[in-house]
């Protein structure tokens, strides 16, 4: 294989394994927003402290094995808490939830600070094989990463097309009052599909957190890209969701790698990478504001 | 207080008024005094050192930061974020003026303020199109873009290091800001300027008109308002504010770099406004210093980690939005006017309190002469001179997908006329209105005002040019009082510019419009607690504000009782005769006929026939697809179902409700209602729009919590047991509106039918499946299909058989021919009797159309305001029509 070939395909298996994570955090969004109409800001803090809490188990020797789990549940049980004694009182003003959600952002990225320091770290892997394909390097981490996307979108998928606790979701996203009258708990369907969000975020920080280093503020970036995914993708959407996802981790690994060229001579390097998600957003939001995958209503 | 004389309680309110008038200045005056103070020794107050200068000079320029946003969600209602970045744009274009060109404070303030402006105006046209959420994350977006390009704009910016100024502003006249003080001073002055800005908006007309958007963007826009021009406006307003926010800023931390800007940040500005409250003037201030001053409290307190002072910005402001979201200032002025009140006895009423005064409004169309109803027809009908053409439709045609919603449809109103529209639901009426009134855009054809061409253009500047329509759904001003919203739309008739275009024949005071609506009595009254008959009527009055020469009202008469239509009715003669022309959309018959000139019968987007009243009435094709075979003949009144004759005492009954009361906030529904449904026994409940109905099914279904009364179901009670156990005891409710899941399939729509089944879901699930589709022949094909894609008779069917898929005792139905041709209406009825014959389960039925409830029931009860009027057997429901007409108001379009 020439040199540029394998570059550009090691850029793609980078890109692959930033994808996995927008569309992690795209879906927790999108799946709360079908829930409950709220946009939760502070879902970005949940894949920070899934690394974190993993990083910390891992440290007091549990096996890292475990440690994505227990620490995925344990991010899931605060986010019930969260939304038991926060969000909740907000369901009818999302307005207001987004508000409260906001200041959750500033009270979990305070208290990580407060609890680790505002130092970067790493969780430490027992995965250390490195695969070399003709060039291309593919870590076993990165593949883990992969599968646990891929297993979590399957598993999503089947859970919300082939179950009742899916079709019981699905109806009270489409209107409370009636899933009410079917005799469905709507109050403990939301709560599991906000806990079920904050687990896909943190099992997703806790994998990245040994491929990168990461931080206490490490979270709002990945808010801005999940919500850019979670927009584009349409709110509500898994399809969506994951094309939206691939096309914005791509977008941004390959544009870093190469540049965009301009007819004036500048070069638009990396230190653009995080450009590319706002002008999608805001390109998708005027184009079409329900997202590209939403199906059109019918009145 | 206790037996004062109205003149007293009058000198007490006036104290009142001043004292908090007082309050408000001392408490905007207490910045001016606080380095004085501390000058003058009365140091435990604040300690005046360098440092508390200095973050009161923060908090200051802060609370300019914080009016710009506050004044946003104040008008538009909605935070923006983008002003985070335009704060920084205001910010670095006087650092870089003063760096690379030496300009000083004053000559670069105006740019500080328009530059930011400029570029409000460059990304407020894309991101003011949008509301609610999505618009706060475009803005974010834009923000954090702006912020980026702030930081990788090395040439320009000197990127994420930053840029510095050392340098006081320079003199003004005689005046120098070489002090800290006196900079403090200076950015006081400025704080002073913006809060005067926003005390005069709120007291204009260009805010009033802005309030009107906030309150109903729509409804304004359909009164001429261009809309995007105002949010325009007052976009750019708050960007200069927040710029020169910027400069101040520099100036006083001497340091800037792009990330101080971002969308994080700006949380805490946010944080001021939410503390201080947006909708009382001195909130955001109030904030802002509460905010700013915050770490130096704590700090005082002993607690010195600064990680501690964010979390607790964190906490306050999740805390504010959960407890207090109007802020610590609105709590205040709440407070106080609930003390004034209190104390001086002052009952103006904000919201009827008692169900006394509540009642009295809602029955006042019942007072109206039944003279001027019984004028209606004759006044109709007396020999007018009809004017020239005003309104042209030509081939109007709307596709949606492949459907045409309207195809072809033409035709002509000359001055003074009233055309009414007529057709079944779904055949095109209201799409034929959007795409006349500018709302929608026509696939094809020409709409021509007065000679003037108007086809695709916007709503609003048809409505300038003197087309005003209304909604189906009355839509009002939601925060006002009556006259309020009244002199809302007057203040938007001002701003049309086109006042000589405007029809000269209506008021234009206020007081004046009020009595010609014959609403004066209304005046004071809160839109949100108005009795849902005179909503219509201030629907209509609003539309009359704007002086228009054709109005298109859309089901003006719908849930009407038949006083109230028949008070529209002679309302709109008299618009018509003061020149109007009138395009009327309605079911009711009995409402049209004495009304119209000329009638026109849409069916599946066609005109099928346009002529005379009479001339449509007897169309064969008309009465074929519209009126129905039975219209205006006996055969209706023979009952379809075939129980033997009911005898409530041979029956203990299943459903017992004693005493029900219910109230929305303040505004009590219902007035302790009692009904029984026997077992077995089929009963319904009728009333007009408002009277109750759906209430009491959700109250029992466990939707909502009376306040007070008892629900039995044999002998158990359902009060405050959730809804999912009320349908496990067996008590089905298919709600109004159908409300199917449309985006699941129908299978899937009936699996969740079953959810709360009693005895499992097993085989004798999949039989009720099997007999129901069986029932329901036409839900067979489409089981896979999204339920949205059936059709609204479909759809009502679907509802039903879902609702039986709990194997029910007690059905219960609300308002199965809501939306519903004649035709239709029939078809569900036999499936219902046949289903009852079958499955031997009871029914208790909410209907507005009394010969439905006729049909299907053995007896009915009669609720009107909350209460129940009668009972009778269903056969006396067929020789009362006219009486129940008065109650019920005439839904069925047959019933005349």
């Amino acid at each position: 294989m020439s040199n540029e070939l394998v570059t550009f395909l090691q850029q793609i298996v980078n890109g692959l394994a930033i994808s996995s994570v927008y569309v992690l955090v795209g879906l927790g969004l999108t799946l709360v927003f079908g829930l409950t109409r709220l946009i939760n800001f502070a879902h970005g803090q949940f894949v920070v402290l899934g690394a974190f809490v993993a990083y910390s188990l891992v440290r007091a020797g549990l096996s890292f094995w475990l440690a994505i789990p227990v620490a995925s549940l344990a991010v899931g049980l605060l986010a019930f808490v969260i939304e038991r004694v926060a969000l909740r009182r907000s369901l009818d003003n999302p307005l207001h939830g987004f508000i409260v959600s906001l200041g959750l952002v500033i009270m979990l990225q305070t208290l990580t600070v407060m609890a680790w320091s505002a130092e970067s770290f790493r969780v430490d892997s027992p995965l250390n094989a490195v695969w070399n394909l003709g060039g291309v390097f593919i870590s076993a981490e990165r593949l883990l990463l992969l599968g646990l996307t891929a297993g979590m979108l399957l598993a999503l998928w089947v859970l919300l097309t082939r179950t009742n606790l899916g079709r019981s979701m699905r109806a009270v996203a489409e209107n409370r009052e009636a899933a009410l009258l079917m005799g469905i708990n709507v109050s403990a369907i939301i709560s599991f599909g906000f806990v079920l969000s904050a687990v896909l975020a943190a099992s997703g920080g806790a994998v990245l957190g040994a491929i990168f280093p990461f931080n206490a503020y490490w979270g709002t970036a990945f808010l801005i890209k999940g919500l850019a995914v979670a927009l584009v993708g349409g709110l509500g959407s898994i399809t969506g969701a994951l094309v939206a996802g691939l096309i914005l981790g791509m977008t941004e690994t390959l544009a870093a790698a190469y540049g965009i060229p301009t007819p004036w001579g500048y070069q638009f390097g990396a230190e653009w990478r995080d450009g590319f998600a706002f002008l999608l957003m805001i390109a998708i939001l005027l184009w079409r504001p329900e997202g590209l995958f939403s199906r059109s209503r019918v009145a | 207080m206790m037996a004062s004389s109205p003149q007293t309680r009058k000198t007490t309110h006036r104290m009142f008024v001043v004292l908090g008038v007082v309050i408000k200045i001392a408490l905007l005056l207490l910045p001016l005094l606080f380095v004085p103070a501390g000058i003058l020794g009365v140091d435990w107050i604040w300690n005046s050192d360098g440092r508390t200068l200095s973050v009161a000079t923060y908090a200051a320029i802060f609370a300019i930061v914080a009016y710009g946003l506050a004044m946003l969600m104040r008008f538009v209602g909605l935070p923006s974020v983008v002003h985070g970045a335009f704060w920084g744009i205001g910010a670095y274009t006087a650092s870089i003026l003063a760096d690379s060109w030496g300009w000083g404070f004053w000559a670069t303030l105006p740019l500080a303020a328009l530059l930011p402006a400029a570029i409000a105006v460059l990304v407020g046209f894309p991101s003011l199109r949008t509301h609610g959420l999505t618009f706060i994350i475009v803005t974010l977006a834009l923000c954090e873009f702006l912020v980026l390009v702030g930081t990788n704009w090395t040439g320009l910016t000197n990127g994420p290091v930053g840029m510095m100024l050392f340098q006081a502003p320079d003199a003004l006249g005689p005046l120098t800001f070489n002090t800290s003080l006196r900079l403090y001073y200076l950015v006081l002055a400025f704080l002073y300027v913006v809060i005067l800005l926003v005390w005069l908006i709120a007291r204009s007309a260009f805010g009033r008109r802005l309030l009107s958007i906030r309150d109903n963007e729509l409804l304004a826009r359909s009164l001429g308002l261009n809309t995007l021009i105002y949010k325009m406006a007052i976009f750019v307003i708050t960007a200069m504010v927040v710029g020169v926010g910027g400069q101040l800023y520099l100036y006083h931390q001497q340091a800037i770099q792009p990330n101080l800007f971002g969308a994080i940040p700006f949380i805490d500005v946010l944080l001021m406004v939410v503390m201080g409250g947006t909708n009382v003037l001195v909130g955001p201030a109030v904030g802002a210093w509460m905010v700013q001053f915050l770490p130096e409290w704590l700090e005082h307190a002993g607690i010195t980690d600064p990680n501690a002072h964010r979390l607790a910005f964190g906490t306050l402001l999740v805390a504010f939005m959960l407890l207090a979201p109007q802020g610590i200032a609105g709590a205040v002025k709440a407070g106080y006017r609930r003390l004034r009140s209190r104390v001086t006895g002052d009952t103006r009423p904000r919201a009827p309190t008692s169900p006394g005064e509540s009642s009295g409004s809602e029955s006042a169309p019942l007072k109206v002469a039944s003279g001027e109803a019984a004028d209606v027809a004759d006044v109709a009908r007396a020999h007018r001179e009809i004017g020239e053409v005003i309104l042209e439709v030509r081939e109007l045609s709307r596709r949606f997908g492949a459907l045409w919603a309207v195809k072809d449809v033409s035709f002509s109103l000359r001055q003074g006329e009233v055309l009414g529209v007529i057709g079944p639901n779904g055949s095109g009426k209201t799409t034929l209105f959007n795409g006349v009134s500018g709302l929608l855009r026509p696939s094809s054809g020409s709409v021509w005002l007065r000679g003037e061409n108007l086809s695709h253009r916007p709503l609003d500047e048809v409505a300038r040019r003197g087309l005003i329509r209304t909604f189906q759904h009355p839509m009002l001003f939601p925060s006002q009082t009556v006259r309020e919203s009244i002199r809302m739309a007057l203040d938007i008739s001002t701003a049309m510019g086109q006042r000589e275009m405007a029809n000269a024949g209506f008021p234009r005071e206020t007081d004046a419009l009020l009595a010609f609506c014959g609403l004066t009595d209304m005046a004071g009254v809160p839109v949100q607690s108005l009795a849902y008959g005179h909503t219509r009527l201030l629907g209509v009055a609003i539309a009359l504000a704007v002086s228009p020469h054709v109005l298109m009202l859309d089901e003006p008469a719908a849930g009407l009782n038949h006083v109230e239509s028949q008070r529209l009715a002679a309302l709109l003669l008299r618009v018509r005769d003061a020149g109007t022309s009138l395009v009327v959309v309605d079911h009711d018959m009995s409402f049209l006929l004495p009304l119209c000139d000329r009638m026109l019968v849409l069916d599946a987007g066609n005109c099928i026939c346009q002529g005379s009243p009479e001339e449509v009435r007897n169309d064969p094709r008309v009465i074929e697809v519209y009126l129905g075979k039975s219209a205006g003949s006996a055969d209706l009144a023979v009952p379809v179902h075939a129980s033997t004759s009911p005898c409530r005492e041979e029956r203990p009954p299943d459903l017992v409700i004693r005493d029900l009361a219910v109230a929305y906030g303040s505004v009590p529904v219902l007035h302790g209602i009692s009904l029984t449904v026997g077992s077995g026994e089929a009963v319904a409940l009728l009333g007009a729009n408002g009277a109750g109905k759906s209430t009491t099914l959700r109250a029992v279904t466990g939707l909502l919590r009376p306040g007070a009364g008892q629900i039995l179901w044999g002998k158990e009670r359902l009060v405050g047991r959730p809804p999912s156990e009320i349908l496990g005891v067996g008590i089905a409710h298919v709600p109004e509106g159908r409300q199917v899941f449309a985006r699941q399939s129908v299978q899937e729509n009936l699996l969740l039918g079953q959810f709360g089944r009693r005895g499992g879901t097993g085989a004798q699930a999949r039989r009720d499946m099997d007999y129901l589709l069986d029932v329901f022949p036409a839900l067979k094909p489409k089981l896979k299909q999204p339920a949205g894609d059936l059709s609204g008779g479909q759809q009502q069917m679907l509802a039903i058989a879902r609702g039986l898929m709990s194997n029910p005792s007690l059905l219960i139905l609300d308002e199965p021919s809501l939306g519903l041709s004649p035709v239709l209406v029939d078809e569900v009825a036999e499936l219902v009797a046949r289903l009852r014959a079958e499955r031997g389960m009871s029914l208790l039925l909410v209907e507005q159309n009394p010969l439905m409830a006729a049909r299907l029931t053995e007896r009915v009860y009669i609720l009107e305001n909350g209460r129940i009027r009668g009972e009778l057997a269903s056969k006396e429901v067929m020789g009362n029509v006219d009486l129940l007409d008065a109650y019920l108001g005439s839904a069925h379009p047959a019933s005349r």
